[in-house]
């Protein structure tokens, strides 16, 4: 008797496994729970406690507020919700659509789909260990690392040097370091006010980069951008010593926030599922890996481009990827998915802009639709308006937070 | 043997759709508002400073995105973003999704 068929196993009793729970892969759950209820969903996350990116950056200002940026996952063990195992996992097994946990289980399924994140790829920067890991504190995993930063920062004297090391492209998040480096700027004006905060940049050009240097240029004459042509290309830290080192100089700051270069986990590299690239790529119809048949890839460890790595753009892969994953199962052509990506990025905490994105597949490959994509509008354009029009667009980014936490895991901070 | 395959040839006689009427693609008004939900809070309800959408008209959810879809530029920010996700809405989409949300006039 012949084996049954990957159809026959298929249909409203498929299964689909999925690694990682943060808004790609806890967007993805939910999504198809809510579009079909019988499929069996199972989710493995790190038994680590985790805290969401978005708005970690106001936590560096009130660092009390880091609480209610956690994610405790209760609404995953309700009647109907996806099955979540909290387990470390030691390999994928991309052929057989299996994860391996430490433990030793092993688990499969129909459709197995990897959003693990980001890996920091530290042994890219020239000199830094525990040491420089301790010294320089990066907080681009939010969490006790942000606490270390906010408490770093109130250690600064007044005129002080702080310096923060932003990496090239691509990585977490893109206006992320701009963001911080407001609100540290910020933060610095009114309780050290002759502290000077100092970009360090691995690039010249960055998203959203005329409105940022049109906010720091009306707000915060305490902060200096360098981009890479300024010989601001970061060459070697010393956690010892405290040094920075560029291209063209070296800095000794009372404060250091390097964050350093980054690409898809270990765990997805070792499987082979990065062709060498450092990071996953992606069909853009259903994030499918093209090196691995049923596996798909979501959120920051995939090549999306030109899709950010940012939380809105994994919430919206995991929804895309949901429907492409039941058309899959359906034995039905997947619909064209719908990518969108909003960007909010606070230049003071009364003060928001954004940039907005949005994606079609043409010819197999993932595009910008123009009509779709643009930013908020200028300094210039505004006039007077701008304190009301930022205003608004920052209580509109707080907004879109609370609305994205429920959305991807079902829950809300602590004051909702 | 014969007895026991009966209830099978009966499902098996049904269209074969039946089986898979559990596992059916969303549709595109679904998608979408999935996509609007995760800004503008669960079904739509409104989260802080994002609107409500559920409750209000359908017809002047309909005439709101129109106006975004037909003038981005009068667009100011906060709607700067709405204007842009108007902008590649298929008109039946943009009317569905209205009717989605909205109540009747």
């Amino acid at each position: 008797m012949a084996p049954p068929s990957a159809a026959s196993s298929r249909g409203s009793h498929a299964s689909v496994l999925i690694l990682g729970a943060g808004f790609a892969g806890a967007s993805l759950a939910w999504a198809l729970k809510r579009w079909a209820p019988n499929l069996a969903v199972t989710v493995v996350a790190a038994p680590e406690r985790y805290w969401t990116c978005p708005f970690s950056n106001t936590a560096l200002l009130a660092p009390t507020d880091l609480g209610t940026l956690e994610v405790r996952y209760d609404a995953f063990s309700g009647a109907g919700a996806p099955t979540l195992i909290r387990a470390r996992v030691r390999a994928v097994e991309p052929e057989h659509r299996a994860l391996i946990l430490e433990d030793g289980r092993r688990l499969t399924g129909d459709k197995l789909v990897l959003a693990p994140g980001i890996e920091l790829a530290t042994e890219a920067i020239d000199g830094y260990d525990d040491a420089a890991a301790t010294r320089f504190p990066h907080a681009w995993e939010a969490g006790p690392e942000s606490l270390r930063l906010a408490e770093r920062l109130r250690a600064v004297p007044d005129g002080g040097l702080v310096v923060m090391t932003i990496p090239p492209n691509p990585y977490r998040c893109p206006p992320g370091p701009y963001e911080r480096a407001s609100l540290l700027a910020w933060w610095l004006q009114r309780h050290r006010p002759r502290t000077k905060l100092l970009l360090l940049d691995g690039k010249d050009r960055f998203t959203k980069d005329a409105l940022f240097k049109a906010a720091w240029e009306a707000r915060y004459p305490n902060l200096e951008w360098q981009g890479l042509s300024d010989g601001a290309g970061l060459r070697r830290v010393d956690g010892k010593t405290g040094l920075i080192e560029t291209d063209f100089d070296r800095f000794s700051p009372d404060l250091g926030n390097v964050i350093p270069p980054q690409r898809a986990p270990a765990l997805l590299r070792r499987a082979g599922l990065d062709g060498g690239q450092g990071w996953c790529p992606i069909e853009p119809t259903g994030f499918e890996s093209p090196l691995a048949k049923d596996v798909h890839i979501l959120g920051d460890a995939a090549i999306a481009n030109p899709m950010p790595k940012s939380a809105f753009a994994a919430n919206s892969q995991g929804k895309a990827c949901a429907a492409a994953l039941i058309a899959d199962l359906a034995g039905v052509p997947r619909p064209d998915p719908i990518l969108l990506n909003t960007c909010y990025s606070l230049v003071a905490p009364d003060a928001g802009i954004a940039v907005v994105g949005s994606y079609a597949v043409k010819g197999g490959r993932l595009e910008s639709v123009a009509a779709g994509s643009g930013l908020s509008p200028s300094r210039s354009a505004l006039g007077e308006s701008v304190t009301t029009v930022r205003g608004a667009e920052a209580a509109h980014a707080r907004g879109w937070y609370e609305s994205i936490r429920v959305d991807a895991f079902r829950e809300g901070g602590p004051r909702s | 043997m014969a007895r026991r395959c009966l209830p099978w040839l009966a499902l098996a006689s049904l269209p074969l759709a039946a089986p898979l009427l559990a596992l059916e693609p969303p549709s595109t008004v679904a998608r979408w508002a999935a996509a609007c939900n995760g800004c503008h809070g669960p079904e739509g309800r409104g989260s802080g400073a994002m609107p409500a959408l559920r409750g209000q008209s359908a017809d002047a959810l309909a005439a709101k995105l129109q106006q975004w879809k037909d003038d981005p530029a009068a667009a100011t920010a906060p709607g700067h973003v709405m204007a842009r996700f108007s902008a590649i809405l298929e008109p039946e989409t943009l009317r569905a999704l209205a009717d989605h949300y909205g109540t009747a006039p």
